[in-house]
């Protein structure tokens, strides 16, 4: 183990298939010559990948479009964040769950606000979570009108 | 070691000699052995008993390592098909190994500067002047183009700049595609259900093209996965196509061959390909991807047990180090390990050049014929390759 730890250099010890042992070895000196530089290989190897690449077929270059990102952005944290224009109401995003619930106003507008979640089967939690989301966005108002047990009933009205 | 045509081993009177003396010290070691029976079953006082027996052993001993050099016999090889390793430094021997014996792989391994590399040309060399060719992959180095000195028309290329269009099946298409998802996986971290869906869209490609129209190259597919996952709905394929997209960014060229109408390794006799600057996975990559392309080659081909070519691994470690070659749990065995089993019956041999031999895949320490050791300064290699050497301690 320490012979192996301590070889000097161009010593090897190796073993083989029909060697009774292993056996010790002097690397004969090749003249490998110093280490050609990446232009000098290149400019070695350039005739024949020219003639290389001429014989091969290639695919058409597909132009990727590079979107520049500026540099020097602007320091944010200085200034206050730009107002953005509100979106006019007929281009709002509505989700899934808030069209439903115009549908059904639209449907049946005479009908009390829970009225409407019972069609939906909606539970009363995500029937107000969506009628306030309809108010806050300006798409609903809220009506009352009187009714025979004596509490107001509460409309939805399409604004 | 009697015959007297073997050129490697001197003068028949030499060898005689060399005989004569093996003879003598076997049987002094059967007096030796003789010696220390006796001296157990003797009715002598228990200090002198073991001081005779030290030094009995110790004589055995010296005798042992003086004689050493003179029993490693080798076997006889002819001289047209004999690569010379080195010269034996006690008696001035040539140790050669049969070129065939390259079939089943050859360790090298050794510190930085020990004579790795000029043990790797001496060995190109020769076998080039046989009529073998070599592959040279240098992974963490440029040892390679310095043979360009002495062969002046090797091809030394960079590993993006190989043309060859990877996609092109060599051998069954299904199992070819199979291997190349799988190393593509292992490069882009890609789980197994969606590298899996990859072999099923390359052969519907194949299903699709027109009686000699070329495979489509890797940036066209990319186009058709990414098409593919919107039309059929299959996001999978969309991360698929992003997978290959960056592989793609790096290979550059090499991304859009469709076809490539020389293999490289045959047309030329000795090509270097530098794998070092490129990004680690796009190493293994590229390095899995030849060698699936030349182990399939090789088996679509059909070779007797002569040495037809050598693939020379510099800095080894990469391609066959046990990291790389580790299971990935999805029952396929990686290119590299498969390569190392099975590539001896296409007349292919594999030289694995390391810094640290623990750091070797068993699989390659399991299948390789010879072991050259140079300076080991790391005790656990040095206790490693002292086992698989057999030596003495």
């Amino acid at each position: 183990m320490r012979k192996l730890m301590t070889l000097s250099v161009g010593r090897a010890v190796m073993r083989s298939d029909g060697f009774s042992g292993a056996v010790e070895i002097v690397i004969p000196h090749v003249p490998l010559g110093d280490y050609p530089s990446d232009d000098e290989v290149s400019r070695r190897m350039k005739p024949t990948l020219d003639a290389l690449r001429q014989a091969t077929e290639f695919s058409k270059v597909i132009e990727e479009a590079v979107v520049p990102i500026a540099s020097e952005l602007p320091d944010h944290r200085a200034e206050s964040p730009p107002s953005l224009p509100a979106a006019p109401l007929s281009t709002a995003i509505v989700s899934v769950d808030e069209q439903a619930m115009l549908d059904e106003i639209r449907s049946a507008p005479t009908l009390g606000t829970t009225d409407h979640y019972f069609r939906l089967t909606w539970n009363f939690r995500r029937g107000d979570k969506v009628k306030k989301r309809l108010l806050g966005r300006g798409l609903i108002r809220l009506d009352r009108q009187e009714s025979k047990n004596g509490r107001p009933k509460e409309i939805m009205v399409i604004v | 070691m009697s015959d007297p045509s073997d050129s490697r081993l001197g003068p028949l009177d030499v060898n005689l000699r060399n005989l004569g003396l093996i003879q003598k010290l076997d049987m002094m070691r059967d007096a030796a052995v003789q010696n220390d029976w006796t001296l157990s079953n003797s009715r002598l006082p228990g200090a002198a008993k073991a001081r005779a027996r030290l030094s009995s052993r110790l004589m055995r001993r010296a005798l042992e390592q003086a004689f050493e050099p003179l029993w490693t016999v080798f076997p006889h090889v002819p001289p047209d098909k004999a690569v010379l390793s080195g010269i034996e430094p006690y008696s001035r021997r040539p140790v050669v190994i049969h070129r065939n014996l390259f079939t089943r792989h050859v360790i090298v391994a050794g510190m930085t500067g020990s004579g790795k590399s000029t043990l790797l040309a001496l060995f190109a060399l020769q076998l080039l002047a046989q009529g073998i060719s070599i592959i040279w992959a240098d992974h963490a180095k440029t040892e390679g183009r310095r043979l360009l000195e002495l062969v002046p028309d090797a091809l030394v290329i960079r590993a993006d700049q190989d043309l060859v269009n990877i996609l092109d099946p060599v051998g069954r298409p299904e199992t070819f595609w199979a291997a190349l998802s799988f190393e593509l996986a292992k490069a882009a971290n890609l789980r197994v259900e969606t590298w899996n869906e990859l072999p099923e869209i390359l052969a519907r490609i194949q299903a699709g093209l027109a009686p000699g129209q070329r495979f489509p190259s890797l940036q066209e597919l990319v186009e058709i996965l990414f098409t593919l996952a919107k039309r059929e709905r299959r996001p999978k394929l969309a991360t698929l196509a992003r997978a290959i997209q960056a592989l793609n960014a790096v290979l550059g060229d090499m991304a859009r061959v469709r076809h490539a109408p020389v293999d490289l390794s045959k047309r030329f006799r000795l090509v270097v390909l530098e794998f070092q600057g490129l990004p680690p996975r796009i190493h293994n990559f590229l390095a899995a991807v030849r060698l699936l392309r030349m182990q399939t080659r090789g088996s679509v081909e059909g070779h007797g047990s002569d040495l037809q070519s050598v693939y020379i691994s510099d800095e080894g470690t990469f391609e066959f180090g046990k990291e790389m070659s580790g299971e990935t749990g999805s029952g396929y065995v990686r290119t590299n390990k498969k390569l190392i089993t099975q590539i001896r019956a296409q007349g292919t041999g594999v030289i694995v050049a390391v810094q640290m031999l623990c750091e070797l895949d068993d699989s390659v320490k399991s299948n390789a014929a010879t072991i050259v050791c140079f300076r080991l300064p790391n005790p656990k290699d040095a206790a490693e390759a002292q086992i698989i050497l057999g030596m003495n301690d």
